[in-house]
């Protein structure tokens, strides 16, 4: 019998243009917490959907071992049967059904040759399944009405119904209130104690110092090391996950800062799903002409919701906004636009384009008024001539523009958006993730344009996830985390280190 | 050699697949059976019947359908609306009021209902279809409502105002009913709203993708509303019209009348998942339905096919708009 549940092998996962794992080795042993730590974009999500059979096998290069022999999972229900139980990030629950459906689903019987189920029955063995697993559940209650942080409990739960011999959580939580932290940790080694082996993932280092046994780094795409955890120190952890080169990929800039053109005061978001529960609490930051202002933090820190409040997209939050010495009250994206603030969004195909209109329909878009010409009706000419601008200006590579958007790369439909943000001439311009799935020249065109912004006047927030960029970029950041500012600081006092402790705490 | 063939079929392909080309074949097609079958079809009396004031009330419907389903809504209670509207102008008529009165209660009615509908998406954010058709059902009932069910004549006990615009709706200046020559005013005018204006910019971003639209400034809900207006605006002309060409009015009108807008503005090229689409191709839909109801009065088929034809049209058009957007999008989502 091997020492390792579960081992890969040389694994390498090509995405078009993307090498998202590159020989990837790494092992977990019978009845161990084994915990997966690294930045977004490191390949975690990758490898876990490797090992839960939603790239089948063949997709991918190299070899996945569960119990010493080859695991070919065509699908996740696939691994699943063979024993690899797998609870995913995203709340995925069926709303309307009890806590007992929802974990026994796919098996309400007990006994497999029955049809038909009796809900008394199931209620019985869900009520001595959660006990014997110390889940604080009640199996008759509606999944709707529980907090997220229980159906991420739920969730879990499903998994363990299964019995499997590896359960791998992915940032399980993410959502979770702290005492529902602690049940969920109690269940974790309630189930290592009875020899399942568990594959731990997560962004917070207290949890990994908490609960595993080892932790394996993964930093694009390769595994840097595993520590067993005797060895653990915070510092080689953080290291290990950040340890880049900035490289040249950056343009240097000579842009005279000037005087404070936005004053945020104590803005405050409520979660418009839960409850008391605030996405962005009491943030305050200023911006100053040509300068370009960082928001570092983890995935869900709060800080797509403090620009995207500052655009008026939150209908309820409180703030005090000073936009160049005068008090403005933001209520909607119109105002914001009027205002002179623009924002490129995160996901572009979802909230940036028109994917199936043309470029100039989208870039004129934010902007109808100036292209309108005699008796204020469209002018053709001007809308050529506007799109034509910044399809020059955004060195934007199509044909014409009437290319539809659908066909142009992730860069150039980047630049669209960015395009159709400047139409509007705005003095502040909020980028969210504005280099999100673009190939590496793409991103230092997109770098070269925010430079001739700024040196225009035009002042930026930027938000990334890619630290090196934004420690390449910035003039100043602010770093968020769990809604609230944690840190303000200087380039020259910023380091990835001291960025990043910042955001794990 | 056959990869020649295969770019020459693409081109081909991508020809037929523009919206106002689609809809025109299908015109083309029952024009060429029509004739073939009964050779009375391409007489000049004949296709003045196609010009009459019911298939002018069908477009102008068809018309505010069309606004509606582009900016990704759509309305299924303008046939009924047109039923009450139509009954409370003949009511109005035989209760003496002046003409004025009786249509500006046709315009608060139709634009009435349109907000109505408005609110029940906008504000308590209701799907489209259950919304209108829940105001469907109220004016299905209304319209029985006026007159216990019973139809309604405007040609004798009426003021003279009245009276004088029933002679005027049933005139044929250029051969063409008024119903058909404001029909065919409209097409145009919506067209050069939708395409000349920033406000048809705004329903075709809107119809396209609401939160780009929210993004890039745009206030949806008064996009949306607006175009729940013009549908109001656009039944309660078609009402005007009907009812003067009638002289009276019945509670079902023109409850039946809605789904063939549907079928007219789909099989016109319309996209029903809203953003795309343009009104000349609306027309070349409403010109396909008039073709099927002249061709099965023609034949003497019984009247019931033309649902039938209508139904199959419009899972056609559908399957025929998924086809366009695989074709057009291909890999790139």
């Amino acid at each position: 019998m091997s020492d390792y549940i579960l081992e890969a092998r040389n694994i390498t996962k090509r995405f078009p243009g993307v090498l998202a794992l590159q020989d990837v080795n790494f092992n977990v042993r019978r009845g161990e917490i084994l915990g997966l730590i690294g930045e977004n974009g490191a390949g975690k999500s990758t490898l876990l959907k490797i090992i839960n059979g939603v790239y089948a096998h063949g997709s991918f290069e190299g070899e996945l071992l569960f119990d010493g022999r080859p695991a070919h999972n065509k699908s996740p229900y696939d691994a699943l049967s063979k024993g690899i139980g797998y609870v995913p990030q995203e709340i995925n629950v069926m709303e309307n059904l009890t806590v007992a459906e929802n974990i026994f689903v796919g098996h309400l019987n007990a006994d497999e040759k029955r049809r038909g189920f009796r809900m008394g029955a199931l209620m019985a063995r869900c009520e001595a399944f959660l006990k014997e697993n110390k889940f604080s559940l009640n199996p008759r209650a509606l999944v709707g009405g529980l907090s997220i942080g229980q159906k991420q409990l739920v969730m879990a739960a499903k998994a363990i119904s299964w019995q499997p011999k590896v359960l791998v959580l992915d940032e399980p939580t993410t959502a979770l209130s702290q005492s529902d932290v602690e049940n969920l940790f109690e269940i974790v080694r309630h189930l290592k104690a009875r020899g399942t082996s568990i594959i731990f993932v997560t962004h917070k280092l207290e949890e990994i110092f908490a609960i595993t046994d080892r932790v394996t780094i993964l930093r694009d795409g390769r595994v840097i090391t595993t520590y067993e955890r005797e060895d653990y120190h915070r510092d080689r952890i953080i290291s290990g996950m950040v340890g880049r080169e900035l490289s040249q990929l950056y343009p240097e800039r000579h842009v005279q800062i000037g005087e404070e053109v936005l004053r945020v005061e104590h803005m405050t978001v409520p979660d418009p799903r839960v409850l008391n529960k605030k996405l962005v609490d009491d943030v305050s930051f200023t911006l100053r002409r040509g300068e370009l202002l960082g928001f570092a933090g983890l995935v869900g820190a709060g800080r797509t919701e403090t620009v995207s409040a500052l655009f008026g997209s939150y209908r309820d939050y409180t703030a005090d906004v000073t936009l160049e010495g005068e008090k403005v009250r933001i209520r909607s994206e119109a105002d914001a636009i009027a205002l002179g603030i623009n924002i490129l969004t995160e996901d572009r195909k979802s909230n940036g384009l028109l994917l199936l209109n043309d470029i100039k329909f989208n870039i004129v878009l934010s902007n109808l008024k100036e292209i309108l010409g005699r008796a204020r009706l469209v002018s053709r000419a001007k809308e050529q001539a506007a799109a034509g601008e910044f399809m020059e200006k955004l060195r934007i590579k199509a044909p014409s523009t009437s290319t539809m958007v659908a066909n142009l790369s992730g860069g150039n439909q980047q630049k669209v958006v960015l395009a159709k943000a400047l139409h509007s001439h705005p003095r502040i311009l909020l980028l969210d993730e504005p280099t999100k799935g673009i190939d590496v020249g793409s991103k230092q065109e997109i770098y070269e344009i925010m430079n001739e912004l700024l040196a225009e006047g035009i002042s930026i927030i930027m938000i990334s996830s890619e630290l090196p960029e934004l420690l390449g970029m910035c003039d100043r950041f602010v770093v968020m985390r769990g809604g609230r500012v944690v840190g303000e600081m200087d380039r020259s006092e910023a380091t990835q280190e001291r960025i990043m402790s910042l955001c794990f705490a | 050699m056959a990869e020649k063939k295969e770019a020459g079929s693409g081109k081909l392909l991508k020809f037929i697949l523009i919206p106002e080309v689609t809809s025109l074949i299908p015109v083309l097609v029952v024009a060429v059976v029509a004739t073939l079958l009964n050779p009375v079809f391409l007489t000049g009396g004949n296709l003045r019947t196609l010009g009459t004031s019911l298939i002018a009330s069908w477009g102008l419907l068809a018309i505010g359908q069309a606004f509606v389903i582009i900016s990704g809504g759509i309305d299924v209670s303008l046939g009924t609306t047109l039923s009450f509207a139509g009954m409370m102008f003949c009511s109005l008529a035989r209760g003496n009021m002046p003409l004025s009165v009786c249509i500006l209660a046709v315009f608060a009615i139709c634009i009435g209902m349109s907000l109505l509908n408005s609110l029940l998406i906008l504000k308590f954010d209701v799907w489209p279809f259950v919304a209108t058709m829940s105001v469907q059902y109220v004016g299905k009932g209304l319209a029985n409502v006026v007159n216990y069910g019973a139809d309604l004549s405007i040609s004798y006990g009426v003021r003279d105002s009245v009276l004088r615009f029933t002679e005027v709706m049933g005139r044929k200046p250029l051969g063409l009913s008024i119903g058909c020559i404001t029909f065919l005013a409209m097409i145009c005018l919506a067209q050069f709203i939708l395409k000349m204006t920033a406000f048809g910019r705004e329903v075709y971003a809107v119809g396209d993708n609401k939160r780009v639209a929210k993004v890039a400034g745009i206030r949806v809900w008064r996009v949306r509303t607006l175009c729940f207006v013009i549908a109001g605006i656009m039944t309660a002309v078609a009402t005007i019209i009907w009812v003067g060409y009638y002289s009276g009015c019945t509670p079902t009108q023109g409850n039946p009348w809605v789904f063939i807008t549907v079928a007219a503005v789909a099989m016109g090229g319309v996209s029903l998942k809203g953003g795309s689409g343009s009104l000349f191709g609306v027309f070349f839909g409403v010109l396909l339905m008039a073709l099927v109801y002249n061709l099965i009065t023609l034949l003497g088929i019984n009247a019931n096919y033309q649902n039938v034809f209508i139904g199959v049209f419009l899972a056609l058009a559908v399957v025929l708009d998924t086809v366009r957007r695989e074709k057009t999008l291909g890999k790139n989502i």
